[in-house]
């Protein structure tokens, strides 16, 4: 990604004290920083103490990769006056391809950036992980979706029954 | 002139053709047949004409009318839009849906079941392109009567009502824990825990699930239990109920929108499974008759069945049925049409909870009325049904019967709503 020298760097730092330099460009994807940054302008410096270090770097590259998708976007249609279909269905995909890529992680992570998503109100990541949990829990039947998620039945019996009972039809297939 | 177009899409699983406009229908060297409807939406009455051609019922051309009053005309006025609502319609009835509510409908879009040589077929009529789309709908021996669109509202709100009540305590309970993360900003959130996701996170989820996943959804833990406002949050979808012949008791439902069948268990005591014909449906409930005296009004979704007492007449059933609300409201009523063949007279049946036999009343029209095959709409108060002239019978619930006219592809009203003569009551 092009940097030019005057742009304004922010430093984020992370829950155990790690520190990433970003440019507020990509800063400004998170929501929550942009409303900081608009309150106060000089801030250079915002400790996010609701995220991992391992975390807040997955959620910076995102920022990056979008950022730089958009950037390329908006370079082309300066250069040939009007942006080509094609190209932008092909960038399109692209980055499709790339979110497709990242979200290859175990759930877990994928809870975690949920959570740093949803604090730092990046809109695009909270959609895309949301999804990821959705299509991991398609079809499957409560228990196998406990497993996928590695949650405890902390539900009784009787819970359990009362809610099934109201919609037999739901879990008879899936079983 | 006009042309009409008509391609071949049986080999494929899912067609499209694209329909060519025709502003009236020329007479047909062929046989056609046609099926009219009526829909009530948004506080409007809409006719949907559906024309299809030669024997293998192949649809050639959909017709979309609004009802329009002025102070002393009614007329038909043909519409290209519907908004953002999606009709559906299935044996005799009509039915309108915001499409935002529904997730995989499209608005401005017209869902109908038929059948075609290569099986049933479930069409979407998109208005705005007129492009006819269709996917096959899975198997179902027993022709439209069968086929009704059921829309699991009702049974929704009871869920949501009586898990909310349920989990009162559980809520109150649990509400110190789940709000530490938020509250406290300096506490690390790495919880890594899915059971420990804010519920309306879990929400987020609903949008994007079916009705079922949903519900599954709620009986993975305590905390996902909480998050049971997926009527609002996610979206029900309208499912066409299907009564194959089967041995057992139950109802099949289709979810074309995810392509999804599901089996409901019923109560219902049925004699004759071959005879039965789904006739209605509103709110989650079910008119469905059983040969031609048994009728009987079914909740598939909580299986609560409500028998209706034998019909009043024998060998005969209603041409229309229709009810007004739902059956635990106080203003329910049931109402049967059933017009004589020469139109000479029309017959009005109700019936409400509790009475022992339907109440029959009988109108004489000045003039004959012959209705169209499609269910009564309640409209504005009324009853309203379409004559095989587009004229349009309706009926007050308070005994008045009236009509409107057609004179020159316009309805005339008559200086009040024309009363007929009550023979019997």
């Amino acid at each position: 990604m092009a940097r030019s020298s005057t742009e304004n760097m922010i430093t984020l730092m992370s829950s155990d004290g790690e520190e990433f330099m970003v440019t507020e460009k990509v800063a400004r994807e998170c929501t929550t920083i942009r409303n900081m940054l608009e309150d106060d302008c000089v801030i250079t410096n915002i400790p996010l103490p609701n995220v991992t270090s391992d975390i807040l770097s997955m959620v910076i590259e995102y920022c990056m990769e979008h950022v730089a998708a958009a950037e390329k976007a908006a370079a082309e249609t300066a250069e040939k006056g009007s942006s080509s279909a094609p190209a932008a269905a092909k960038a399109n995909k692209d980055l499709e391809e790339w979110d497709k890529a990242f979200m290859n992680v175990d759930v877990y992570t994928l809870c975690d950036l949920i959570l740093a998503a949803n604090y730092l109100n990046v809109s695009g990541l909270l959609d895309l992980t949301i999804q990821t949990a959705a299509n991991l829990i398609k079809g499957k039947s409560p228990e196998q979706i406990r497993k996928t998620f590695h949650i405890q039945n902390d539900l009784s019996l009787e819970e359990e029954e009362k809610i099934r009972s109201q919609t037999p039809w739901a879990f008879e297939k899936s079983e | 002139m006009s042309v009409t177009l008509v391609i071949d899409v049986a080999p494929l699983i899912r067609g499209c053709v694209k329909m060519t406009v025709i502003d009236q229908l020329k007479p047909c060297p062929v046989p056609y047949s046609w099926h009219t409807f009526l829909v009530e939406c948004a506080g409007d009455l809409f006719s949907v004409l559906v024309h299809s051609y030669g024997s293998r019922q192949l649809i050639i051309h959909i017709e979309v009318r609004r009802l329009e009053l002025s102070c002393n005309e009614i007329h038909w006025r043909r519409v290209q839009d519907i908004g953002d609502h999606a009709f559906f319609l299935a044996g005799r009835s009509g039915k309108s849906l915001p499409a935002n509510k529904a997730r995989g409908v499209q608005r401005n879009c017209i869902y109908f079941p038929a059948n075609n040589s290569d099986g049933a077929r479930l069409y979407n009529f998109c208005l705005d392109d007129q492009v006819l789309n269709f996917t096959f709908l899975p198997e179902n021996n027993g022709g439209l009567n069968r086929l009704q669109w059921a829309f699991p509202m009702k049974m929704m709100q009871t869920v949501e009502e009586d898990i909310f009540n349920s989990s009162d305590v559980m809520r109150s309970e649990m509400t110190d824990s789940t709000v530490i993360g938020n509250e406290d900003e300096n506490e690390v959130v790495s919880s890594r825990q899915w059971d420990e996701l804010p519920i309306e996170l879990v929400e987020l989820l609903f949008p994007r699930l079916s009705l079922v996943d949903c519900l599954r959804l709620s009986s993975v833990c305590k905390g996902w239990s909480q998050a049971s406002n997926f009527t609002r949050k996610g979206r029900v979808w309208p499912w066409l109920m299907h009564l194959p012949n089967l041995k057992y008791q139950s109802w099949k439902f289709f979810d074309p929108f995810c392509c999804e069948e599901y089996t409901l268990k019923s109560n219902a005591v049925v004699v004759a499974r071959d005879h039965l014909a789904l006739r209605f449906s509103k709110n989650g409930w079910v008119v469905i008759t059983e040969g031609n005296k048994k009728v009987f009004i079914l909740n598939p979704f909580t299986a609560e069945v409500i028998n209706l007492p034998p019909l009043p007449l024998k060998d005969y059933f209603f041409d229309s049925i229709s009810f007004t609300s739902v059956p635990t409201s106080p203003d329910f009523v049931v109402y049967g049409f059933f017009f004589q063949i020469c139109g000479e007279f029309v017959e009005i049946s109700t019936w409400c909870p509790g009475e022992e036999e339907w109440t029959v009343l009988e109108f004489q029209p000045s003039i004959p009325f012959f209705p169209s095959s499609n269910s009564l709409v309640l409209f504005q108060g009324e009853f309203y049904c379409l004559g095989r002239k587009g004229e349009l019978g309706f009926s007050t619930l308070n005994w008045r019967l009236g009509m409107y006219f057609l004179s020159q592809n316009q309805f005339i009203r008559p200086s009040l709503a024309m009363e007929m003569n009550i023979v019997t009551c």
